[in-house]
């Protein structure tokens, strides 16, 4: 499979990162073509099987976007996304995908300078590693 | 007995009563003053609510509204509001800012533009126009021209601009600027400051400015050929302005003119010096490009080439434009002397006779003014007798005086004219009027005047002269010159006068608003049907006739069914603020030097240069503050704009009014309710009240999606369905990023897809009637728009705006009801993720749309988790409390009929849901279960409180839990109690609903009753319970159900669906936006 640029999924929940990535273009804010936002209700609804499914697809990282802690707009799905996120870098770590491939982070709401910056940096300190060692699944 | 209610205004409080009220079941009218909700006052409320209540069903949200009367009594009340317009359509702006960007104008103390909307996203989120009304100077124009618009985009430096929006109103923006009389310029509000704007100057500026090339950028539109064809008598401003109209509208015309020269008195009247024939010359040549066919040299008349009968054989119809050219005699003695010329007559010889210096009219020139002649004496004030007077002064005459019988201030001719006179050495003299001609062998040799005193006012306003007896004096004089006033010349007419009627003072008499003359078919207007007599009175009147004339030809019948105009904005008085009334005088208007001028007939006036027009223009207070130069309206891509909107009033019958913040009301009495503007509980305390006080039973939100459920995608075998793809170009916000046709093309050939289309604007109506229509003709079962909106769920997140919450609305997605399409229908957003974040790298952008586009198509290929649960919420509501907050919260909610029951007893065990709470309560020694829809917690202190959150295991979330409510013991009790009896009646009515699409569904067969997703649901929407069979399986309770989708996540069998997509549409869509292509 050829590829032309690096491709970053990016989950996100329905509200405070959602929020932001149309904050960032709302203000015509530019960041890396290749980042798609795949958009759940809230980072609570996804499962490590989910999260390695972007891996095996082809997605050279995966970033999980949500609400900071204590601020769940349902009050608890961010708790079960920690969780959710240490399983599944136990088990990126396993199959051999760097852990720096994988990350957890929060904005607040509206921000779209900080998703920017959040998608930026995390592409860029990618461009060390190698590329996705799982096979695609076709 | 009304049910509903007046809010008026839109902060915290506002919404939050309007809120509880209509989720009760009441229809509110939300009234704010301001454009947007909130206005710009500064409220750490979430905007997400004022969108909600934008798109509640049961609220009509009335913006830049106020209340201007109130009458009735108890609760049968009358409210009379006034709504002042937007200008801008609500349901076509796409907030897309172009017209931001060419607005002109600044509002004084805004610093925002004339068009403008709240920074960031506004609620609603669509412009306005800061209009408060005609600028002084647009409404004083005659001829209808937007002049406080040309003069902003002058100051704009936008001169193209500027001479086109003239052009839109009149053809001849380089004569007007050089001799209109400047209504404009009177009534200038410049002058409360230091002096009137030079208008008329800046219209010069730019008329003179682009040449060459002389056209304007934009061509007049020309609608398509009617067929008919126009004949006008008189080459004057009105025949040419109904040429100019006329053939705009379709027509041919043709002109037919007496003289050899075009333009009539603009040509033969007004002097080359004040209008440079090259001027006439240019922008009637512009005219004859534009199809307008003159004819010189040719009479109208029984002695003429053709009759006025002929013409009405030959053509469709006629008008009369044939201006005032027959003077009025002085009626003294010796006015049949040859050494009396009349003004008129003299000014056209003169100016005919530059103009063709090879035919007879020089000839006829020496005879009128021979040689010998000297002295002249002129007899008027109106602007003919200056020019006349000045003409003279050219024509070698030394001694030159204008004779006036009234003073000064009552002089109709152009104040700077008058001067210019002075300056040039003709002295006026007032109050003087001539008795008698004095000849000598038929030689005038002198005028007999009496001085005169000014006595009451007459009929014009004027004071009356009246001569002084004795005061009889002799001017020595070789020729006089009547210039005291003209009217038209009917005789050409013939037999044909008596059908189009005369008026007493001599002038043809047409009816007022068709400008058609008794004589069907025949129209007339400028200086023949009578004063005022100026050019731009001319063209006014013109404009009309033409108008009433373009409606007889297209086979209308006059007057009745011409088109009512919309009636003229009032005029805008704003009040002036202190900083805009800096001095900053009026330019003057460079002139050749006195002893230039009189030596010929060189233009006396120079023209501004740019640096003085800017200047100039500058000085402009943006009375309106809108300009109406209509470039907001020539941008609009969505045509959103619409200068004719008008102040509308509507009268409400409400049972109630609440009056938010500050501020008085009168009338309404005891139903007029008061609550302060960031009191968000004191207003759901006061919704309370006036649920109970209208003594309302709760009603249920209509619910059509009750007997819907979304159509499932599982009918049809994944290949099967037929999928319709539509790529919205927002104007050109994406399509200039995004190769929308590129995209379009490619979507026929994916799977499943059978139709793929741009539109213009999702949002609008049209684009949801163009995917209604597509999805009945091509039987689609599936949607995928792309355009600016995120999903199709029955809520608003935090970055909602108008436009999606409308796109959805319009596509029948939401809740309440709209337009339904009976097709699944899948969100994408392209705009915030692809052409306003790739903008730089077109290509890559327009990749990622369509790899979001097929991730859409992809989803939908999959069976839908989506699905409308209604599950009605009953039963009674527990109230647990001692104090006055549980008083006054169960006392208002059992006058509204809702089954309370009271307890106080401690809390033993507490499980359950919105709709089935059960509660177990220590009763002395022993204990009592209680069920109930919903809990009211009253304690009187946080001690008090405490074993709940223990009972309920609550860990914060007391505030979440759909159908718990806390009265804060920290809170006033009776307010705190009312507050929540509203927000109980709010979720008892909102809660039937049914729940949003995302509501957690179980699979029973797959469902191995573990219970993980009991134990994760905080809420406690989830449960394992036995069935009426007898086995145990998951199940869920709708209404308390916030689709957060953790359940689903968790569920080790994969028996539950939630949080609006299912495994395999995440994973159908990530493996479309990495696929390779």
């Amino acid at each position: 499979m050829e590829k032309t640029e690096t491709r970053v999924i990016v989950f996100t929940c329905n509200w405070n990162a959602y929020s932001s990535l149309e904050a960032a273009g709302v203000e015509g804010l530019s960041y890396p073509a290749g980042v798609y936002a795949v958009k759940v209700m809230c980072l609570g609804r996804l499962h490590p099987g989910l999260i390695l499914k972007a891996f095996e697809q082809g997605a050279d990282s995966v970033l999980l976007l949500g609400c900071p802690p204590g601020e769940c707009h349902y009050g608890f799905g961010n708790r079960h996304a920690e969780e959710v996120f240490a399983e599944a870098r136990a088990l990126a770590h396993l199959l051999g995908i760097a852990e720096e491939r994988l990350r957890l982070d929060w904005l607040d709401v509206g921000d779209g300078h900080a998703f920017v910056e959040k998608v930026t940096a995390f592409i860029e300190q990618l461009c060390s590693f190698q590329p996705s060692t799982l096979p695609p699944s076709h | 007995m009304a049910r509903e209610v007046l809010i008026l205004g839109s902060d915290a409080a506002g919404l939050r009563a309007a809120l509880d009220l209509a989720d009760a079941g009441l229809q509110v009218h939300l009234v704010e003053p301001s454009p947007f909700l909130g206005g710009n006052r500064k409220t750490s409320y979430q905007p997400g609510l004022r969108l909600e209540a934008v798109k509640h069903p049961r609220i009509t949200v009335w913006t830049n509204t106020t209340l201007t009367r109130l009458a009735g009594e108890g609760a049968d009340l009358r409210a009379e509001v006034r709504s002042w317009p937007r200008f801008v359509d609500a349901q076509r702006c796409t907030a897309c800012g172009d017209c931001e960007e060419v607005c002109p104008v600044v509002v004084p103390g805004q610093g925002h533009t004339a068009i403008h909307k709240l920074p960031g996203v506004s609620v609603p989120n669509i412009y306005v126009i800061d209009r408060q009304g005609r600028a002084p100077c647009t409404d004083a124009c005659p001829g209808g021209i937007h002049v406080q618009g040309y003069v902003a985009l002058i100051a704009a430096g936008r001169y193209r601009e500027a001479l086109d929006l003239i052009y839109e109103a009149v053809p001849f923006p380089g004569i007007l600027g050089r001799v209109c009389h400047h209504p404009c310029e009177t009534n200038c509000r410049r002058a409360e400051v230091d002096q009137a704007l030079s208008i008329r100057n800046l219209k010069r500026f730019v008329a003179d400015c682009t040449l060459p090339p002389f056209h304007p950028s934009n061509p007049p539109p020309f609608r398509p050929s009617t067929g008919k064809h126009v004949a006008i008598v008189g080459s004057g401003p009105s025949g040419l302005t109904v040429a100019y109209e006329l053939v705009r509208r379709g027509h041919a015309v043709t002109v037919f003119e007496a003289l050899p020269v075009v333009g009539g008195m603009m040509a033969v009247g007004i002097p080359a010096y004040r209008l440079p024939r090259e001027v006439i010359r240019r922008e009637v040549a512009r005219l004859q490009e534009m199809g307008v066919e003159i004819r010189c040299n040719t009479r109208i008349g029984p002695d003429g080439d053709l009759s006025v009968d002929d013409l009405l054989d030959k053509y469709d119809a006629v008008f009369l434009g044939v201006g005032a050219h027959r003077p009025r005699n002085l009626v003294i003695p010796g006015e049949e002397l040859p050494g009396v010329v009349q003004g008129i007559e003299l000014l056209r010889t003169i100016n005919l006779a530059q103009q063709l210096p090879d035919s007879e009219w020089p000839e006829r020139l020496r005879q009128l003014l021979p040689p010998h002649v000297r002295r002249a004496a002129v007899i008027g004030g109106g602007n003919t007798a200056i020019d006349v007077a000045r003409c003279l002064l050219r024509q070698g005459v030394r001694d030159v005086r204008v004779l006036y019988r009234r003073s000064r201030d009552e002089m109709p001719a152009i104040p700077d004219e008058v001067e210019d006179a002075e300056r040039e050495g003709i002295p006026i003299e007032f109050l003087t009027q001539p008795i008698r001609v004095i000849g000598e062998s038929e030689q005038v040799v002198g005028l007999e005047c009496v001085r005169m005193e000014l006595g009451e006012p007459d009929e014009s306003g004027r004071r009356r002269p009246v001569p002084i007896a004795g005061s009889e004096f002799i001017v020595e004089v070789d020729l006089v010159v009547p210039a005291i006033g003209q009217q038209p010349d009917l005789d050409f007419l013939g037999e044909a006068l008596g059908e189009c009627g005369v008026t007493r003072q001599g002038n043809l008499l047409v009816d007022p608003v068709t400008y058609m003359t008794g004589k069907p078919g025949v129209f007339a207007a400028g200086d023949a049907i009578g004063q005022p007599w100026s050019v731009i009175d001319a063209i006014g009147k013109g404009k009309r006739a033409a108008r009433a004339m373009d409606a007889f030809l297209r086979g209308l019948r006059l007057p009745d069914e011409l088109a009512v105009e919309a009636p003229p904005m009032p005029v805008a008085r704003r009040e002036l603020l202190p900083e805009e009334k800096g001095p900053k005088p009026r330019q003057p208007m460079p002139t050749i030097s006195p002893a230039e001028r009189t030596g010929g007939y060189a233009e006396v006036e120079l023209g501004f240069d740019e640096a003085t027009a800017l200047a100039e223009a500058s000085r402009c207070l943006s009375c309106g503050p809108c300009a109406e130069c209509l470039a907001c309206e020539k941008v609009c891509q969505p045509r959103a704009i619409d200068h004719a909107m008008r102040e509308e009033t509507a009268t409400l019958d409400v049972g109630a009014v609440v009056l938010v913040g500050e501020g008085q009301v009168t009338g309404g009495d005891d139903r007029v309710y008061h609550v302060a503007a960031d009191d968000v509980v004191g207003a759901s305390a006061v919704a309370a009240r006036v649920m109970a006080d209208l003594g309302v039973a709760l009603e249920v939100l209509p619910t059509p999606s009750a007997t819907r459920r979304l159509p499932l995608a599982i009918r049809h075998p994944p290949f099967a369905i037929r999928i319709g793809v539509f790529v919205c170009k927002c104007g050109s916000e994406i399509a200039d990023v995004v190769d929308v046709s590129t995209v379009v093309a490619q979507a026929t050939h994916w799977p499943g897809v059978v139709y793929a289309a741009p539109l213009d604007f999702a949002c609008q109506a049209e684009g949801a009637e163009t995917i209604a229509a597509a999805v009945r003709v091509h039987g689609l079962d599936g949607v995928v728009l792309a355009a600016c909106s995120c999903c199709t769920l029955d809520q608003v997140c935090y970055g909602c705006t108008s436009q999606r919450v409308r796109c959805r609305t319009h596509l029948g997605v939401l809740a309440d009801g709209g337009q339904q399409i009976p097709a699944r229908i899948e969100l994408v957003n392209i705009r915030e993720q692809c052409a306003w974040v790739h903008a730089d790298d077109a290509a890559r952008a327009t990749a990622k749309a369509r790899r979001l586009i097929a991730a859409a198509v992809a989803r939908l290929r999959e069976p839908d988790a989506r699905r409308r649960v209604v599950e009605p919420v009953t039963g009674p509501v527990l109230v647990w409390g001692r104090g006055q907050a549980a008083e006054t919260c169960a006392g208002l909610l059992a006058r509204q009929g809702v089954a309370v029951i009271r307890e106080a007893s401690q809390p033993v065990e507490a499980r359950g849901s919105l709709g089935d709470y059960t509660v177990t309560l220590g009763y002395n020694d022993a204990s009592r279960t209680v069920s109930a829809a919903v809990i009211v917690l009253a304690p009187a202190s946080a001690t008090d409180f405490a074993p709940w959150e223990r009972v309920f295991d609550l860990g914060g979330l007391a505030g979440r839990r759909p159908g718990l409510f806390v009265c804060s013991p920290e809170q006033e009790t009776e307010k705190s109690g009312a507050a929540v009896a509203a927000q109980v009646m709010a979720l008892l009515g909102r809660s039937r609903r049914g729940a949003d699409g995302n509501v957690a569904q179980v699979e029973a067969v797959r469902c191995r009753a573990c219970g993980t997703c009991e134990s994760l649901c905080e809420f406690g929407a989830i449960a394992v319970r036995q069935t009426a069979a007898g086995g145990w399986h998951a199940v869920v309770n709708a209404a308390a159900c916030t689709g957060c989708g953790t359940c689903a996540a968790h569920c080790p069998s994969g028996a539950i669906v939630a949080g609006y997509s299912t495994d395999a549409q995440i994973e159908a869509m990530l493996k479309a936006v990495l696929s390779a292509d």
